[in-house]
């Protein structure tokens, strides 16, 4: 490039200098062996380009080079010809197999003089077509990898944004939740007989300024649930107020949905936590109310001025009382006996621990093959089972209901057991939560127990795997705090009935028990 | 010849460890684990037709995949709560594939050209692994019917 820069042949000449020059060496007929004119007369062939950049070009061009020679035809618009094969052998018979450089410029031809002068240099911004074509392709190479790196942090981007939007959903979800709490809490506190104006009492609450009478029924673990919920508080608030009683209920329906498919065997006792006015028409059971249909219905009329609700309220009221006993019983035979029995009230089930119940399990699941099969093995293990088929309705009912060990599958719909127990764990440090899932790399296991669960349980798992997971967990807990057994669901009188069941009744253990009672009182 | 295990022990479709534990269920429950394979069947049939509607879509993305795989990994659980290991392990293959992952070497063959001819390689994969997981299950199918003793 720079040699032709320098060369005065193209510099200091007028630019068909070079031309002029290329047409006289042509016309050279002692050159005929290494350059000449095709016959045609259109176009001219070197036939040696070791003789022709030895001897000629520095006579000529005052250069050897001829790859610059080359260039600067090109730079004129000359062409370099293609041979065929035919042309090959021609030019074979005449030379010694060299390669030859045919060249072809539509207006320089053999006795057209004049035509020389308009065979023009390419225009100066095509000066230099190399550099050009080189900074071009530089160019583009630049914007395509720039190109490629803006792909994928779209990607990420794009990734990040769907992990908000589903967070964003599930803060949702977890909204809704919350505003059933705040309602349960104030129908609760209606019920109790305490005046509130129902939306100015409320914001002190979550801060620990629980109405005296209120406080005693909550199990301690409960108490950071409220905490929990502090940020949400100002916002469901006022959706209480504004959102029609209708549709409040239609969204809790829908939460609790995928339960009602499942067809969950529960066994429930008696109904003590007034919560169950959350699903006023769809709680109407033949079993236990009493405690519900005992308390004094305080429910604000104001608040839920829909005649149906008020109505069905008034049917559940009427509901003669159930006596706790048989309540008790109820579930008391329920761990032995088909869950038939005790099937297809689920919809209040999960807001209420068996009264009576030796240990009472949570397991979340969404394949009905182990719904089945585990619910089976708890159950004859003496547990009273609750099933719930995702991770939110997971975190729902831990908060209302008092477990004493959850099992968590890990891949569900809506909120997968990791993120529901590190949500669990928000309010609910003690609840033995064991995952239960097919991947155990290390890596995973490491991330289940940095979400807060207690144990892993493999995938799949015989009964005697499941048996020393409860063991371990079920009976280590019991050993330990006492206390934690008595938990009812807010209702004082029946605390002294219930610690009395905390000794697990070995009448209702299965025979078939793998570890015999003997050593469950050692551990 | 109803309630021999040996026509389950020799057809190698099913985990007898696992299996048989189901059937002590049975003790407790009349036809308890009949009615879990009765589950499992409407289930493995409801997830089969899934994966091949997802396999169906003429253009596979990421997405589609990792349904794929969310499909061959709930099946893969209940197959494996039932000791039936052969399905099991098709469902794995599934699981895997779905997220570009291969299984014990198996996978593509190649893994070149588009994105969209690399997903659909692993689609390939997913649609071998369902033919042999439904080939499974029809022979399973077949063997629990003739253990029971009634149509499954």
């Amino acid at each position: 490039m720079i040699k032709v820069k320098e060369d005065p042949t193209s510099v200091g000449h007028g630019s068909t200098d070079f031309v002029k020059k290329l047409y006289q060496m042509l016309e050279d007929e002692s050159y005929r062996d290494i350059v000449r004119w095709t016959d045609s007369g259109d176009s001219f062939v070197v036939l040696s380009t070791n003789e022709f950049t030895k001897d000629i070009l520095p006579k000529h061009f005052k250069h050897s080079n001829f790859a610059s020679f080359v260039r600067q035809l090109n730079k004129y618009d000359f062409h370099k010809v293609k041979l065929s094969n035919e042309d090959k052998q021609r030019m074979q018979m005449l030379e010694n197999g060299e390669i030859f450089w045919e060249f072809k410029h539509p207006l320089f031809k053999r006795n057209e003089l004049e035509a020389l002068e308009n065979i023009k240099r390419k225009g100066p911004i095509q000066k230099k077509p190399g550099d050009d074509a080189s900074e071009l392709a530089e160019k583009v190479e630049f914007l395509t990898r720039k190109t490629d790196e803006l792909e994928s942090e779209l990607g990420v981007v794009n990734s990040k944004y769907n992990t908000i939007v589903e967070s964003v959903l599930h803060m949702r979800k977890l909204n809704d939740g919350t505003m059933k709490v705040l309602d349960t809490l104030v129908k609760c506190l209606h019920n109790a007989g305490i005046k509130i104006p129902p939306l100015e009492i409320l914001p002190p609450m979550p801060g620990g300024v629980l109405p005296p009478p209120l406080g005693p029924k909550f199990h301690p673990g409960q108490q950071p649930h409220h905490q929990m919920h502090q940020p949400q508080q100002q916002q469901p608030q006022q959706q209480q107020q504004q959102q029609p009683p209708q549709q409040q209920q239609q969204q809790q329906q829908q939460i609790h949905q995928p339960q009602q498919q499942q067809q969950q065997h529960i066994n429930f006792a008696s109904q003590t936590f007034p919560a169950q006015a959350q699903h006023p028409l769809k709680s109407i059971s033949s079993s236990a109310d009493s405690s519900y249909s005992s308390l004094p219905n305080l429910r604000n009329p104001e608040k839920h001025p829909n005649p149906s609700l008020l109505n069905t309220t008034a049917n559940i009221v009427k509901k003669p009382s159930v006596p706790h006993v048989d309540a008790s019983q109820i579930s008391a035979a329920t761990p032995l006996n088909a869950p038939v029995e005790t099937n297809g009230d689920t919809q209040r089930a999960h807001l209420e621990r068996p009264e009576g119940s030796p240990f009472h399990v949570l397991l979340v699941e969404d394949d009905n093959v182990c719904i089945k099969l585990c619910q089976k093995f708890l159950m004859k293990y003496g547990c009273t089972v609750q099933v719930v088929t995702d991770g939110l309705s997971a975190v729902d009912v831990v908060g209302k209901v008092k477990f004493d060990l959850v099992l968590m599958d890990i891949v569900m719909p809506n909120l997968d057991g990791a993120s529901a127990t590190a949500i669990i764990r928000n309010f609910d440090s003690q609840t033995p939560i064991i995952a239960m899932t097919g991947n155990i790399e290390d890596q995973d296991l490491l991330t289940y127990l940095e979400h807060g669960m207690t144990d892993i349980l493999a995938k799949p798992f015989t009964k005697d795997d499941l048996y020393m997971m409860l063991e371990k967990h079920l009976i280590k807990q019991k050993m330990i705090d006492p206390l934690e057994a008595t938990y009812t669901n807010g209702d004082e009188t029946k605390v002294p009935k219930d610690s009395n069941a905390i000794t697990p009744d070995p009448n209702l253990l299965s025979e078939e028990l793998v570890i015999p009672s003997s050593k469950r009182q050692r551990i | 010849m109803a309630n021999d295990i040996s026509v389950l022990e020799d057809s190698e479709l099913i985990n007898l460890n696992i299996f048989t534990e189901l059937l002590v269920m049975d003790e407790d429950e009349e036809d308890f684990s009949q009615g879990l394979i009765t589950t499992f069947v409407e289930q493995a049939t409801a997830i089969f037709q899934q994966i091949e509607e997802a396999l169906a879509n003429p253009t596979k993305t990421d997405q589609d995949l990792v349904n794929l795989g969310n499909l061959g990994h709930y099946l893969k659980g209940s197959a494996a709560a039932l000791g039936l290991s052969k399905i099991q392990y098709e469902c794995e293959k599934i699981q895997n594939f779905g997220a570009k992952t291969p299984l014990d070497g198996i996978g593509p063959k190649s893994l070149t050209g588009t994105p969209e001819e690399i997903n659909e390689s692993w689609c390939q994969c997913i649609q071998d692994s369902l033919e042999n997981a439904k080939e499974y299950f029809g022979q399973t199918r077949k063997v629990l019917a003739q253990y029971y003793g009634v149509g499954i």
